[in-house]
């Protein structure tokens, strides 16, 4: 049967990996929302230069 | 003219916040030691004492730019500010879910309305409302000021944060790295604890440079649709202050 210490300090490790799980995802996450919103704004800016020119085009 | 795609710069930064966040989390997990009390769950501190050093220097940042913005009025303060606040509104949020995190074991609970504590989750209300300003629907320019003045007081709340475990009895623990006398802490741990916060400024850095090009790209859509309506090109209008003022001085300054 495990010891008290090794339950505790198993439980206690859940707790690290949590942290380190809350630090990857947070970050990486936000680094992928920045490129999304980046994909997004290049796309709408190009597609309302070429609606515009295709206005001033006789 | 707004970057489409990013520099050169930019990507080799990146690679080196990736690498730096590489050797931290070896540093931190396989090379610092347990410590003798805590144990594993002291780890914690490689990422929770980073985000929160991360969360004052990116405010730091939004109050030097909105003084900027007021003194000059030039719009690339103004956009350093707002990059700045989200990515540390981010940190923040970090700081306190790890720190939530490392208290439950050691502490026994989640959450307690501890000075450290309560004053961190103020400062996480007062740039989640900087943000909010940010999105009213009202002129560029009084946003931007109302924006500035928030960035300035709200600034405020950081030494308070910084001097709460000295100022009131706290359940948080003291400063680990003080300016004056020697750390408290081993001097492994103390390597590992300033690669984790040399890393997570590479990451800021790196952030903040995404987040400033992300910007001027959706201010490049703004500008894009309005070019045709008020007959000035593209880039002029995204370098324009948003203020009236400083407008026409820099038209007055472009016809004379």
């Amino acid at each position: 049967m495990a010891d008290l210490g090794s339950v505790v300090a198993m439980a206690n490790l859940r707790y690290v990996v949590a942290g380190y799980a809350v630090t990857v995802v947070a970050l990486g996450g936000y680094v992928g929302s920045l490129f999304a919103r980046a994909r997004r704004a290049r796309r709408r800016a190009a597609a309302i230069a070429a609606k515009t020119r295709a206005a001033s085009t006789p | 003219m707004a970057r489409m795609t990013a520099r050169r710069g930019e990507r080799v930064l990146g690679v080196l916040t990736l690498a730096a966040l590489a050797a931290s989390a070896i540093m931190s997990l396989v090379v610092a030691p347990p410590d003798a009390e805590q144990g594993d769950v002291q780890r914690l501190m490689y990422v929770h004492v980073p985000s929160a050093w991360l969360a004052y220097l990116a405010f730091t940042v939004v109050f030097v730019s909105s003084i900027a913005y007021l003194r000059t009025k030039k719009i690339r303060w103004d956009r350093l500010a707002a990059a700045s606040a989200e990515i540390g509104v981010l940190f923040t949020a970090m700081a306190i879910a790890l720190g939530s995190l490392w208290g439950k074991p050691v502490w026994g609970t989640w959450w307690t309305w501890d000075p450290r504590l309560t004053t961190t989750a103020i400062l996480l209300l007062i740039y989640v409302g900087y943000l909010a300003v940010r999105k009213l629907p009202d002129s560029p320019a009084r946003r931007a000021r109302w924006a500035a003045v928030v960035g300035i007081v709200g600034f405020a709340d950081v030494p308070i944060v910084h001097l709460s475990v000295t100022w009131w009895r706290s359940l948080h623990q003291g400063p680990t790295i003080r300016l004056l006398g020697a750390p408290t802490i081993a001097p492994v741990m103390l390597a590992a604890l300033l690669t984790a916060v040399f890393a997570f400024t590479l990451a800021y850095a790196y952030l903040l440079t995404l987040r400033l090009r992300v910007g001027r790209l959706e201010e490049r859509v703004v500008a894009e649709a309005l070019s045709p309506r008020l007959g000035q090109p593209v880039e002029q209008l995204m370098d324009q202050s948003p203020e009236p003022g400083a407008r026409a001085a820099a038209g007055e300054a472009a016809r004379g």
